[in-house]
């Protein structure tokens, strides 16, 4: 039988514990299933033939002299967003409970990849806007107003000659923002990054368009470099953003 | 790296290690969390029996 450590009171385990008090119960509930399950089958992570604790139940894979001293260190889901971190060490038949942690926070269900988010970080805080999309301030849309003739008094219903309708078109200039997103929109058009700015209904919902915008390029980022136009489109979104939370 | 970071590895040493798992889902923060908690883990614990275990986190 295992004996276990870092468990008990005051222990690391049960500080981390502490920290998710809305899923507490359900921490203790697969922790003990997740010991039970440990009991019979002591390994680190899976093994074939030996599965472990739930599907992601896996070692670090870590390289270079932590790694090769301590290479068993193992993560296993308990909930869908904690794991256990836990290592057994088979010689001397103990199991150490190092705590449960939380997986990232955004919730895409894909792990991230450090490095890339660095990258990714990186171009972010290194970007420089063309000078033909500065921000400023939201202003009206583009309209066309038609004006129609005004009747006064009575309507007169003698024939009249035929007259060309009087109308005044006013073209109101676009606002700036307007004139952004149409030119962030040419860089990748088959976004439809205008088309939804413009089915957004707040500054709230326009700030969630950009913000799912910058998602997916995140995702494909990860499978591949931009292209110079994506990248161009990426500069925009975020002079886009700057516009939207300009004070 | 010192000589003694190769029995006991430090924090430091435990979060580049960690942080070199490009497939674990833990945010860097986390990592940090996780990586002091290896470093720190008390040697001398003697530890307790699953069932022990078990009743501690039943009455937790």
């Amino acid at each position: 039988m295992l004996r276990v450590l870092g468990a008990g009171p005051n222990s690391e385990l049960a500080k981390t514990i502490d920290k998710f008090t809305d899923q507490r119960d359900r921490i203790k509930t697969e922790l003990s299933k997740f010991l039970q399950w440990k009991n019979k089958t002591p390994y680190n992570g899976s093994l074939p033939g030996l599965p472990g604790f739930g599907d992601s139940d896996r070692k670090f894979r870590s390289g270079g002299n932590f790694g090769s001293k301590l290479p068993g260190i193992s993560h296993a889901h308990l909930t869908h967003n904690l794991s256990i971190v836990y290592f057994v060490d088979k010689e001397t038949n103990t199991i150490r409970l190092y705590g449960v942690y939380s997986h990232d926070d955004i919730g895409t269900g894909s792990p991230p990849d450090l490095k890339r988010q660095d990258q990714m970080g990186g171009r972010w805080a290194n970007m420089k806007f063309d000078a033909s999309i500065q921000p400023t301030a939201l202003g009206p849309s583009t309209k066309t107003i038609t004006q129609k003739p005004v009747s006064q008094g009575k309507p007169n219903y003698a024939p009249k000659p035929k007259q060309p309708v009087a109308s005044t078109t006013v073209q109101q200039e676009e606002s700036p923002f307007v004139q952004m997103s149409k030119q962030v929109d040419s860089f990748w058009p088959d976004r439809n990054l205008f088309k939804q700015l413009q089915n957004a209904r707040s500054k709230t919902e326009q700030l969630a368009v950009i913000n799912g915008e910058v998602n997916y390029i995140n995702v494909i980022t990860k499978r591949h470099s931009l292209y110079p136009n994506q990248m161009q489109y990426v500069r925009g979104l975020q002079a886009l953003y700057n516009a939207l939370t300009k004070k | 790296m010192k000589l003694n970071e190769i029995s006991k590895p430090s924090r430091k040493a435990i979060f580049e290690s960690l942080c070199s798992d490009t497939e674990q889902p833990f945010t860097t923060v986390t990592l940090q969390e996780i990586a002091e908690s290896i470093s720190k883990f008390d040697d001398s614990d003697p530890g307790m029996t699953v069932d022990e275990a078990l009743d501690w986190l039943k009455n937790a």
